[in-house]
């Protein structure tokens, strides 16, 4: 079921919320909107769902416009951030609920009740009471409440936000496995870009009202198209500069004292300040020959090659973090740990380079 | 900071103090009194139960009682059925906090000003030429001026409208604890307003219901300016009875009475109590 | 095509339900609170008119009544007494409450929910028993007439207000400020002195207003304690109305209201308006 965004605004008071918003979310998606607290995704998924009404724009369900229909009438169903249980009904009642409004026959609320449970791998605790749940298995509630009613498309707000790690991984999992099995398009709303990037068909990235970038995860991670997506998702070295040429598919950036070379994306111009951002993983870091210099000596030819000095170092298990100093620069790089081999010492002179067709030219923001 | 020790009871003694010496003693004495006998203008200072079962054989004792009750049970009810409408109105379709401070003032405020007052205010609008009957008559709606003063009626306009308020507050106050999400996600599920109403704003505001049915049904029962004042001697209640014993110095009866009065009261708090504690809280 | 005509009518058919449905509670909510204000609003207008007898629309207007009623020196000296007696036992009812609800809230020790309960007792003591039982009380000490006794009877009747109010404050406040002010050196009645009380600043102010008004506003627990001549004001204008209706009683009647109304003002005034709005609809 496809669902268009066409240039939805919807302000609150003073505040704009959500400023001239427009995608497409293909049937049977994993689609993400991400981005940080205020940015809007909460309120577009609501407007999706028919619990507010856009002041300009509209939505599309399957090509229909949905003007001001209310939320009992959208083929949308949601799950909400504080998942919204009726705490007075057991957890079959619960799940019931949305059958039961469409006054369907009590045999048939059962199987499909069963079956939803079942779903979401819940079996046998239908007769329980929300309070006696955890909260693990409340979310699993709040889940097939949603998706007993068979809806073309599934909106989730945050719902894993309140669970702690190891259960907010695992459910990670689960809702990838039932998107899959469901073939259901899913809408789902989180600030965490790790979730976003593993769980996704494709990602929007919002900030401040504004859609910034639609893409699949490893699209958006490779070729972030501003400065805000690079920072959002992963870590980014940023470099700021301007561009001196344009030289084939590598854009030469001069920033501060250095050369340093991206891949070219098109809409550069010679003279134009830019961005240029670099991955800490793609960073290379080899010892520094004593004395001055230091062009050349690591990596391919056609690298660019600065010479740093080791500022701090930090070692998470698999990955060694270094924060190297270039006058007026900061560049940190991120190395992939081997046991056995001897880290760089803070204080040590290195050459850190790259490959320039892995760095990319980010719009100034 | 917790307090411990000695100065638990420096802090509780004075409160303690007063309460024992001015509220359970006089109480005390009072009950005492249900054992004595009162014949020929004077009270016997016998111990006997014989009040008792006079009082309990006497078919007027359930006369009073019935209407008692009666009153008791019409004054709440109409209470909460007027009162929800409007706690749910202020609750959902009034915006800002200012307006709805003033308005929660404005329906709060007569109680600032003595029952008294409030009662007079009704007599004046009940009456055959007050302000209801001149409205009705200028409507056309009626030619001949209702009776809505000393008598029952009156009294339950009255009394409903002094309780008005003490049952609009608990209810607003549930309302406003319930969690938004849970009327939006039964609209999700397809509900509409009238179905979101009675499987799940009506079920899960019912404390509000049972706090404010409480707190009126006991001031009913315990209410006297009014049903004096509007029931032209025709409304007969056990304060009322109460009163007239003890002018009358019959002490024995109205020590009696008061104490049934004060079981009603104590069954009606004790009943609607567990009820409570029964329902799912929000 | 048809299927779509009859999902858009639907549709807005629900639109208009909403809108008729807003309507319909706003209003209610008008209704309600016009309904509410109705008597107080006819006392006033009523005192203003030119005749003694009750009449709607009074013919002319007039302020007879209120020089009248300035004549009046009963009522005075009624009102002085009442003012008096509310201030006393308001007084002396914080006190007592803060150190008790202090004790009830920060200390713990076996029984105290049982206490809790027996301190906020008086509540739902029908308040004619109450009246009788100081009644008896007072007499057999031979302490009749005067301010006193009443006085006594009012810091009982206003004390559990004060209590639940104050207590509902001390709750909400953060241990912490407390423990910081131990940890700087400070001593427990310190403590009290300068970190707690003035955080439950609004507390006091609203306990003690509602203490003042329900001890202003006492009639049946205080009526066997009068012997018409140390009437308090209610039970003066309560016995005056048994025998007369005429418009003096609502004169005097608009000036309490304006008096009440003074005494909001206070309230407002003195503490923080979310404070305010919290402890009304909570």
């Amino acid at each position: 079921m496809d669902v268009e965004i066409r240039a939805i605004t919807k302000r609150f008071g003073q505040v704009v919320a959500v400023d001239t918003v427009s995608f497409v979310i293909r049937g049977g998606e994993f689609f993400s909107l991400l981005g940080p607290s205020g940015c809007g995704k909460t309120t577009t998924l609501r407007v999706i769902g028919g619990f507010e009404h856009a002041d300009a724009g509209e939505v599309l369900i399957a090509g229909r416009s949905m003007g001001q229909m209310p939320p009992n009438r959208r083929e949308t169903n949601m799950v909400f951030q504080r998942l919204a249980l009726f705490p007075h009904y057991t957890v079959f009642d619960n799940v019931a609920f949305g059958l039961r409004m469409k006054r369907l026959p009590e045999d048939d609320v059962q199987r499909r009740v069963g079956d939803a449970l079942d779903l979401v791998q819940m079996p046998g605790l239908a007769g329980r009471r929300i309070s006696e749940l955890s909260g693990g298995q409340q979310q699993r509630v709040a889940l097939a409440r949603a998706l007993v009613n068979r809806p073309r498309v599934l909106l989730l707000d945050e719902p894993l936000s309140s669970l702690d790690l190891k259960l907010r991984l695992q459910m990670q999992e689960e809702l990838k496995r039932l998107q899959r099995e469901l073939g259901t398009t899913f809408v789902y709303v989180t600030h965490d870009q790790g979730e976003a990037l593993a769980m996704s068909d494709r990602v929007a990235v919002m900030d401040g009202g504004h859609l910034l970038q639609v893409g699949p995860p490893m699209e958006i991670y490779e070729q972030p198209r501003t400065r805000f997506v690079a920072n959002f998702i992963g870590d980014a070295n940023l470099i700021d500069g301007i561009v001196e040429s344009i030289d084939g598919e590598a854009v030469m950036v001069r920033a501060g004292g250095h050369k340093v070379s991206a891949r070219r994306q098109g809409w550069e111009r010679s003279g134009q300040s830019v961005t240029v951002c670099v991955r800490p993983e793609r960073v290379r870091i080899v010892a520094a020959a004593p004395g001055g210099g230091g062009a050349g000596s690591s990596g391919g030819p056609g690298d660019d090659a600065l010479r740093a000095r080791v500022e701090d170092r930090a070692f998470s298990g698999y990955l060694v973090k270094y924060r190297l100093a270039i006058d007026g620069l900061r560049l940190h790089a991120a190395v992939p740990y081997v046991s056995g081999t001897s880290l760089y010492q803070i204080g040590e002179d290195v050459i850190a380079s790259w490959d320039p067709q892995q760095a990319v030219t980010v719009a100034n923001e | 900071m917790r307090i411990r020790g000695a100065a638990v009871v420096i802090l509780l003694a004075p409160a303690m103090a007063a309460m024992v010496v001015l509220y359970v003693i006089p109480l005390g004495v009072y009950f005492i009194n249900s054992f004595h006998r009162f014949l020929d203008g004077r009270i016997l200072p016998v111990w006997t139960l014989q009040t008792y079962v006079e009082y309990f054989t006497d078919s007027f004792t359930y006369k009073v009682m019935g209407t008692t009750l009666r009153l008791s049970l019409l004054v709440t009810v109409l209470s909460i059925v007027i009162g929800y409408p409007l706690a749910y109105a202020l609750h959902t379709r009034v915006r800002s906090a200012a307006a709805k401070g003033l308005l929660a003032l404005l329906l709060f405020s007569p109680l600032l000003v003595s029952v008294v007052v409030r009662t007079y205010g009704w007599l004046i609008l009940l009456a055959g030429t007050g302000v209801v009957n001149t409205l009705l008559r200028g409507l056309g709606i009626i030619d001949q001026p209702l009776n809505l003063l000393f008598n029952m009626t009156g009294v339950v306009i009255s009394l409903t409208h002094i309780l008005l308020p003490f049952a609009i507050f608990p209810m607003y106050s549930v309302m406003s604890r319930l969690d938004l999400s849970l009327k939006e996600a039964a609209h999700d599920l397809g509900a509409g307003w009238w179905d979101t109403f009675t499987h799940v704003t009506l079920p899960l505001t019912m404390p509000g219901i049972v706090a404010g049915a409480l707190i009126c049904f006991t001031l009913a029962l315990s209410a006297f300016v009014t049903p004096r004042l509007l029931g032209g001697g025709r409304v007969q209640v056990m304060p009322l009875m109460v009163y007239n014993n003890t002018v009358d110095i019959n002490w024995p009866t109205g020590a009696v009475s008061g104490l049934v009065l004060l079981l009603m009261s104590i069954a009606a708090v004790w009943t609607l109590n567990s009820l409570l504690r029964r329902l799912p809280s929000v | 095509m048809s299927t779509l005509a009859a999902e858009l009518r639907a549709e807005a058919q629900e639109g208009r339900g909403q809108a008729a449905r807003d309507a319909l509670l706003r209003t209610a909510l008008g209704l309600g609170t016009g309904f509410i204000l109705l008597p107080l609003v006819i006392v006033i207008v009523y005192s203003f008119s030119s005749v003694s007898y009750g009449v709607f629309p009074p013919p002319g207007l007039s302020a007879r009544w209120y020089s009248h009623l300035f004549e009046q020196t009963t009522f005075r000296a009624a009102f002085g007494r009442s003012l008096t007696i509310g201030l006393a036992a308001t007084g002396a009812a914080l006190v007592l409450g803060l150190l008790g609800a202090l004790a009830l809230v920060r200390a713990r020790f076996p029984g105290k929910e049982l206490l809790r309960g027996f301190l906020l007792s008086p509540i739902v003591m029908p308040k004619i028993v109450l009246g009788v039982g100081w009644f008896i009380f007072f007499a057999r000490l031979g302490m009749q007439g005067g301010v006193v006794p009443i006085t006594l009877a009012h810091i009982i009747v206003v004390l559990p207000f004060i209590i639940n109010i104050l207590a509902a404050n001390l709750v909400g406040l953060d241990p912490s400020l407390e423990e910081a002010a131990q940890d700087l050196g400070a001593s427990t009645p310190t403590v009290l002195w300068r970190i707690v009380l003035p955080q439950i600043r609004s507390g006091l102010i609203v306990s003690g207003l509602l203490a003042f008004i329900v001890s202003f506003d006492q009639v049946e627990s205080s009526i066997f304690l009068t012997r018409g001549e140390n009437n308090t004001l209610p039970i003066e204008m309560f016995l005056y109305m048994e025998k007369w209706q005429d418009p003096t009683i609502a004169a005097l009647s608009t000036l309490l209201i304006v008096f009440a109304a003074a005494i909001v003002a206070v309230a407002v005034l003195f503490s923080r308006g979310s404070d305010l709005r919290r402890m009304l609809l909570r």
